[in-house]
């Protein structure tokens, strides 16, 4: 109970099933009809932002839904990335192959670095995480050095059943379809009985166990789920990447996916798609700024990097003080004054 | 065995110094009840401005570092962290993270990015000991401070109204409040004792290694110390420090330097499990 | 669950101590089938220590607990659930971020019928069992008086609509038992009306009997078939109301009048 509503925007409101399915209508045509209407340049941010909340969403099920504040979503994505590039290496397998497999292996992580959260809580759990993430990363480097060489692994260009997807816009296609299908496994888990038992784990622990809730098995599966989705993710970012190298997983990486549900909003789907977004395109914005009025004697601008990252701190630090929330926060405030407007309200 | 006495000397040195920042995040935690991840920025802040003063020699350097960077944290305390009391355990740690990014970019912008390097505290750059061991003077001065500075604090929690007001806010801030204490103040006095802690060891860093925001890095061991030492206690800060440090120094001798910063999460990790307390913590007592 | 008897529930010398602090001492006691039982007692006698003894939420540490025959000591709370026992907290347990009707549907989660793969997947079965128990938990909000309430936020409701949300939580699990925990406390005259019309339907419903503790004695004595008095963790009298407003030893016990255990500390 000390990591209490803090932590717990609403769950998914009752809404229209139809408008439900006006919505992921439209979104299925936007992500298809995107790369076909934007520049290849837009296309790569699209998909690093698909990419993002393949693994932002499963994060904010974690966390956001059943409460357990997490720093090892870039072991995770270690975990996984090196699965897949095993058994892709070592047996010859396809990429869907190597994404089950890195799932199974993200599932049995998972389960492990979950179990803590059976006896810890609040800032003990997190430091648990936090263990985990360098022991992970660390047992991720010893099999780099004994099984990739120093390097990393190196990914082959895409191809699946024969057919090359390496290109920009199919690896837009396989990553943004990806992302869709966890973002609907997690918006059935969200709208079921399993979903509800989450938010009673999170906020009344004991209360849940009053409803005949194992909170134990709840908190378990709940790790082991989104850690295989976050592992499986990370088979499809290394491929996109083209290599995975221990290098990359640090904690930053782990806080930035932390970063984007808190400013997409805690709890919410909505909230990690919105997230994923922004955070995606912080670095582009500054970049461009910094492209434009930046050089010589442009002032702060001549450190796009340093300038990012007070950007990227001030952010998060407005984010929790003023819209704690979250960007889905705003979109429901303003939805709901549309919806009262129409009503005459 | 020279070896293992070196170890275990450096590893003192290291862990005072991991010591000095956990400190710091103990003294901010048993007050606040804030979860502070911006130790580690604070930290190499203070190397950094630390070392750009350098030309004055460590002390006066070191000296205006701890007030600067005691700066930083009371302003971060008077803007950022207050109106986050009583909001539970994530929105603290977001914003102590968001506050890192801050104060790193800020010091790239500020100080560049060039790293400096700062003189030792004291002239002789190795102390010989017995045994054919040896210990740099540095770390020695940083078990020296180290030791002091959790002396004069538990002295300071204790007999001093201060002290007594931070226990009291940290217990039942309401409580501490209807007795006159001003829970704001004594709040921004944690975090500037923990921000001049931090640059204290940060300057200390800077002299042993080099100064470069970088460092922020080292201070990950801080939270090992904290949680091994016991959340709720100095002493258990400077000695959990000890441990991880002895530990961490250990490992990097006998299994290879890259087990250094693993070696000390297991240690974190393991006192999770076995004794979450800590050496020194008082258990948490779990009732609805 | 449905249709079975309501259940038996014995207490037998049941302690419980934290570190040097005994909240219960060699409790006893027998709640019969069918019956409503009112635990009374002053603030600190042990009354939800006794709740949260039973229902697992504290080991206890000496003594046992048996429902219809079976040991509960040693369950895990949610375990205990599953045997027929439900129960309401003193001070709310209610998730305020989710609905009223969503609050209720939590208390069917032991008759979802689907696990998480069926859930994840969307597919038929879980969606037909939310439908059926989102027609299960209608009767529960008519019955409690929520249904104006059921899209609501349950944490933006007035503390007696939320103490009502958590007794329609509990009766969804469909209890054979259900332990009260001060449902009347700080509501209102209505909500106490309306508290002591549901507990006497349940009484003449018979599906399930109450274990009703409330610091009102007014109230439980209205709706009690018996009462039982505690005192410093200790069970000093059980009988039927009317002896009860009589008895010496509850005056003495309201009143203080014996201090002898002044060393014993609160507990409740």
């Amino acid at each position: 109970m000390t990591q209490s509503t803090s932590l717990a925007p609403p769950l998914a409101r009752p809404r229209a099933a139809g408008r439900r399915t006006v919505l992921a209508a439209l979104a299925v045509a936007i992500i298809a009809v995107l790369p076909l209407v934007v520049s290849p340049y837009w296309t790569t941010v699209a998909t690093n932002a698909a990419l993002a909340f393949a693994i932002a969403a499963p994060l904010n099920l974690l966390t956001g839904n059943a409460g357990q504040f997490s720093l090892g979503n870039a072991a995770f994505l270690v975990v996984g990335a090196y699965t897949g590039a095993y058994v892709t290496f070592t047996f010859d397998l396809e990429l869907p192959i190597a994404m089950l497999a890195a799932a199974a292996a993200g599932a049995l992580v998972g389960l492990i670095v979950g179990l803590p959260s059976l006896r810890l809580r609040g800032a003990y759990l997190l430091m648990s995480t936090l263990a985990a993430h360098y022991i992970l990363v660390f047992a991720a480097l010893k099999f780099q050095t004994s099984q990739f060489g120093a390097a990393g692994a190196i990914f082959p260009p895409l191809r699946i059943a024969g057919v090359d997807l390496s290109g920009e816009r199919s690896m837009y296609f396989v990553i943004a379809v990806f992302a869709a299908l966890i973002g609907l496994i997690i918006a059935n888990i969200m709208r079921s009985g399993h979903g509800r038992a989450l938010e009673a784990v999170k906020a009344r622990d004991v209360a849940a166990a009053a409803c005949g809730i194992s909170v134990a098995r709840a908190k378990l599966w709940v790790w082991s789920l989104t850690s295989a989705m976050i592992a499986a993710a990370g088979v499809l970012q290394a491929y996109y990447l083209g290599s995975a190298s221990v290098e990359y997983y640090t904690l930053n990486l782990a806080i930035t996916y932390v970063a984007m549900i808190l400013v997409g909003g805690l709890g919410s789907l909505g909230g990690s798609l919105l997230g994923a977004c922004f955070v995606t395109l912080v670095p582009v914005g500054v970049n461009h700024l910094s492209d434009a009025y930046g050089g010589e004697g442009g002032g702060i601008l001549a450190y796009p990097h340093e300038l990012q990252t007070v950007i990227y701190g001030l952010i998060i630090i407005a984010f929790v003080l003023l819209k704690p929330d979250g960007l889905i926060g705003l979109v429901r405030s303003a939805t709901d004054r549309v919806v009262r407007v129409r009503q005459g309200r | 065995m020279t070896d293992f006495l070196n170890a275990l000397l450096s590893g003192a040195g290291f862990g005072a110094l991991y010591g000095l920042v956990a400190l710091g995040l103990v003294v901010i935690f048993k007050s606040t009840g804030i979860l502070n991840f911006s130790g580690g920025a604070l930290m190499a802040v203070g190397g950094v401005v630390a070392a750009g003063l350098g030309a004055q020699g460590f002390w006066i350097a070191a000296g205006i570092a701890v007030v600067a960077v005691a700066g930083v944290g009371a302003v971060a305390n008077l803007t950022v962290m207050r109106p986050l009391l009583g909001r539970g355990l994530f929105p603290g740690v977001m914003v102590t993270i968001g506050l890192t990014s801050v104060i790193e970019g800020s010091s790239g912008i500020l100080f560049g990015r060039q790293p400096r390097f700062l003189a030792d505290p004291i002239g002789v750059p190795t102390f010989q000991l017995p045994f054919g061991t040896s210990m740099s003077s540095t770390l020695a001065v940083a078990f020296g401070l180290s030791a002091a500075a959790t002396a004069l604090l538990a002295v300071a929690f204790r007999r001093t109204s201060v002290g007594l007001q931070l226990r009291a806010a940290a217990v039942r801030p309401e409580v501490a409040a209807m007795f006159g204490a001003n829970p704001g103040r004594i709040f921004t006095y944690a975090w500037a004792v923990a921000g001049g802690l931090a640059a204290l060891a940060g300057a200390l860093l800077a002299s042993l290694t080099v100064a470069d925001i970088s460092i922020a890095a080292f201070a990950l061991r801080a939270f090992a110390a904290m949680i091994v030492g016991g959340v709720d206690s100095l002493g258990g800060a400077f000695l959990g420090g000890i441990l991880v440090g002895v530990t961490e120094l250990l490992a990097g001798t006998y299994l290879g330097d890259d087990f250094r910063l693993p070696s000390t999460m297991v240690v974190l990790m393991v006192f999770l499990m076995v004794r979450p307390q800590g050496l020194f913590g008082t258990p948490e007592v779990v009732r609805p | 669950m449905k249709g079975s008897l309501p259940g038996e529930l014995v207490i037998d010398r049941l302690g419980l101590r934290f570190g040097g602090v005994v909240a219960l001492r060699e409790v006893s006691l027998t709640h019969h089938p069918d019956e409503v039982l009112g635990i009374i007692g002053p603030n600190g006698a042990g009354k939800t220590s006794l709740i949260n003894a039973v229902t697992g939420i504290y080991p206890p540490s000496a003594g046992s607990v048996r429902y219809r025959g079976t040991p509960l000591t040693g369950l895990s709370p949610e375990s205990i659930v599953a045997t027929g026992i439900a129960r309401t907290f003193q001070h709310n347990q209610l998730c305020g971020d989710l609905t009223v009707r969503e609050n209720v549907l939590l208390g069917c989660h032991l008759r979802l019928g689907y696990g998480v793969v069926k859930a994840a997947l969307g597919i038929g079965p879980a969606r037909r069992a939310e439908r059926r128990l989102r027609g299960e938990v209608e009767p529960l909000l008519e019955l409690l008086n929520l249904e104006h309430a059921a899209d609501e936020r349950a944490g933006s409701l007035p503390y007696g609509l939320q103490k009502r949300v958590e007794m329609a939580r509990a009766l969804a699990l469909r209890p054979t038992t259900l332990l009260l925990d001060e449902p009347a406390a700080g509501t209102s005259d209505a909500d106490r009306a309306a508290l002591v019309r549901i507990i006497k339907h349940l009484r003449g419903e018979g599906s399930c009997s109450v274990v009703l503790i409330e610091h009102d004695v007014g109230l439980v004595m209205e709706v009690s078939d018996r009462v039982a008095v505690l005192d410093w963790g200790e069970c000093i009298v059980v009988d039927t109301p009317e002896v009860i407003a009589t008895d010496a030893r509850v005056l003495a016990a309201y009143l203080g009048v014996d201090d002898t255990h002044a060393d014993v500390s609160e507990s409740a």
